[in-house]
């Protein structure tokens, strides 16, 4: 059983802009990938959207002890993660594969592992 | 029964079922049909390489859910709000809880949904497609043969109805007792629409699909139960149930068309005839509708045909003054073409043939006007003629049970030519 | 909830001359349907409008040039002479309220609808 984070970074601007038809293309993307999971036993613990990168708030240490609060993202990139999906799995090969044909149809994917077979979220739920 | 026999029957059966149960818990008039269709695309493909499951129609709901909910989960991550089906919470509540079973809906649903569909916001002809369509599963190509439109429009028109339902907040509910009766109108004619798409269907090979013919009647009878003393629903039931009486005889042994006069008798079902007589005589004399009079009087005709021991008994001069009657209250081509088959069997072909003339204007497309003018030509003796009518009957005929008989007519006539 | 604004119509009349029965019958018929409204949704908004013949159309001519002129766009025997701008739970619920306006008056529902890419909050 592992853990792995997938991000999606994209192109923030370029989404709002794209055709109807552009948008239910991906939406019918998301929604293979989603059968995906489902039917190779993949476990999606959770997945969210993320509001737009103008809207985070990026904090640092100001050098005197206190904090650095600016608008935005770290770093400054076309490209800013816009949703995630945290998935628990027995196979990553399989999930792997999964997400190379999710890019192979136009999707950018970020595949992380989470460190250790057993990790656990402290701070969230409790493992299934 | 092969896999694919199962899935068919489940699908004819169920569909309306499987909708309404949807609709109540996702609410999603956009996304339902497309979630069945894939559900059952994919029974195709696994069911015969599995074996059939236990309880087809909840596979079908579980495999329709999924898909659902993949599509969910996908707009999610879009964060897109896209607009709902108003439903009221106990029904949506219900639906939702994980076990359950299309056969576990209570009636109420379904009228639920053909009220929807049956809403007066919607133009007329839009509720009876999606009515068609949603709640008694008929494919939209047939839905347009039934309504003498190409199918491009008709699949337009039901996109625009599911939109408007939407858009306009058209509720998914059972509307108060008040409001019930004026309804009513709509969903009878709804019903009769979709009987008729059973009893002649446009397209496919059986003449008289008798379990989308059912679907109709138990339509009506479920409203009626709402609504016990409505005459547009009584008249309505008799109607349908002098004509679905006789389904066992239209068809022979080997699934050739049999007409009337020649049907075995004793196949009808006379329960079914006993059940639409008492109806018509126990009606309400409330004031009717001119829809609950049309059909008072359509049921009339069949009741004429179902009580003549032999064709040959039966009062063609009731049923012409019948049909004076209904083409005074609604002149409408189909009414037109049956008062003529009349006019021929009271007075002779000649005179079915002059009452046909006007028709042809009004019903280019139709198989049935050429047909009836080559059978009156026969009679008359004009063969020649008879043929050729017959040849254009067949051409524009999409059914094969019926095309198989018109072409057995017209080879019957050949010989007589020389 | 839905919303929607209920627009209304009317053939142009003399309110002037409409005795004080006639007006106190409009007046209930709107009170009755506000407090539909208030019972079973929300009242967002409403107006009494001027008469057609106090209306000033801006329209664009051939030449892309934007024109001024008396009167409504449209002519019609009936003229919107109102709006309620209302949240209701569906659309039977709509028609139920605007049943109980006057009975001389043509009423239109429409749904609000969301423009995507454009939330002018």
């Amino acid at each position: 059983m592992s853990r792995h984070l997938l991000l999606l970074p994209a192109p923030e601007a370029e989404w709002a802009l794209l055709p109807p038809e552009e948008h239910e293309k991906g939406m019918r993307s998301h929604e293979e990938f989603h059968r995906g999971l489902r039917e190779g036993g993949h476990r999606l613990v959770t997945a969210a959207p993320l509001t737009p990168s103008a809207e985070a708030v990026s904090l640092r240490p100001d050098g005197s002890g206190g904090v650095l609060a600016t608008d935005g993202p770290f770093t400054e990139s076309v490209e800013q993660v816009v949703g995630f999906f945290l998935v628990e799995t027995d196979d990553r090969a399989d999930l792997l594969r999964l997400c190379g044909e999710f890019a192979a149809r136009g999707e950018l994917i970020e595949f992380r592992d989470l460190v250790g077979p057993d990790d656990h979220d402290h701070g969230g739920e409790a493992p299934a | 029964m092969t896999p694919d026999e199962v899935l068919a029957r489940t699908v004819r059966e169920e569909w309306g079922r499987l909708v309404a149960l949807l609709l109540a818990q996702f609410r999603r008039l956009d996304l339902v049909e497309d979630a069945l269709a894939d559900a059952v695309e994919a029974a195709a493909r696994t069911w015969p390489r599995d074996g059939v499951p236990d309880r087809p129609p909840a596979w079908l709901m579980t495999a329709a859910r999924r898909r659902v909910l993949d599509r969910l989960r996908a707009e999610a991550m879009a964060a897109r709000k896209v607009p709902v089906l108003v439903v009221d919470a106990r029904s949506a509540a219900a639906a939702a809880a994980p076990m359950a079973d299309p056969g576990d809906l209570v009636e109420d649903d379904r009228l639920r949904l053909v009220l929807m569909c049956c809403h007066p916001a919607l133009a007329p002809e839009v509720a009876s497609a999606l009515a068609l369509r949603l709640v008694v599963g008929v494919p939209t190509p047939d839905i347009a043969r039934l309504f003498l439109v190409p199918e491009p429009t008709m699949a337009a028109r039901l996109t625009r109805g599911k939109r408007k339902i939407v858009t306009a907040g058209i509720p998914y509910a059972v509307p108060d007792a008040a409001d019930l009766p004026g309804r009513l109108d709509s969903v009878a004619q709804t019903a009769y629409l979709a009987f008729t798409a059973g009893y002649a269907p446009g397209s496919g090979p059986d003449l008289v699909r008798t379990e989308l013919a059912g679907e109709a009647v138990r339509l009506v009878r479920v409203t009626l139960a709402q609504c016990p003393d409505e005459p547009v629903l009584q008249a309505l039931l008799a109607l349908l149930l002098l004509q679905h009486s006789r389904r066992d005889a239209r068809v022979d042994d080997v699934g050739r068309l049999v007409l009337l006069p020649d049907q075995d008798r004793s196949r009808w079902h006379h329960d079914e005839v006993a059940e639409a007589l008492s109806l018509l005589t126990r009606m309400s004399p409330r004031a009717t509708s001119s829809h609950a009079e049309s059909y008072r009087l359509q049921a009339l005709v069949a009741a004429e045909h179902a009580t003549a021991t032999t064709a040959s008994d039966t009062r063609w001069d009731l049923i012409c003054g019948y049909y004076d009657q209904l083409v005074a209250l609604n002149p409408s081509p189909a009414v037109r073409l049956a008062a003529a088959v009349a006019l021929a069997e009271r007075d002779g072909p000649r005179a079915g043939l002059a009452a046909l003339d006007d028709l042809d204007a009004a019903l280019p497309h139709s198989h049935r006007l050429p047909a009836v003018r080559g059978e009156l030509l026969a009679r008359a003796g004009e063969h020649a003629a008879a043929i050729e009518a017959l040849e254009v009957a067949i051409a524009r005929c999409a059914n094969d049970v019926e095309r198989e008989h018109l072409t057995r007519r017209r080879d019957e006539l050949r010989p007589a030519r020389e | 909830m839905k919303r929607y604004v209920i627009l209304i119509a009317y053939e142009p009349w003399d309110w002037s001359s409409a005795t004080p029965a006639v007006r106190q019958g409009y007046f209930d018929a709107h009170d009755a349907f506000q407090h539909y409204v208030d019972e079973h949704g929300e009242h967002l908004g409403s107006a009494a409008l001027g008469d057609a013949d106090t209306a000033t159309t801006v329209r664009t001519g051939a030449g892309g040039e934007r024109v001024v002129t008396d009167g409504p766009f449209a002519e019609l025997a009936e003229q919107v002479g109102g709006y309620y701008d209302v949240e209701l739970p569906d659309l039977d619920a709509a028609i139920t309220a605007a049943r109980l306006l006057p009975s001389a008056y043509t009423v239109e529902i429409r749904p609000v609808i969301r423009i995507e890419g454009y939330d002018p909050q």
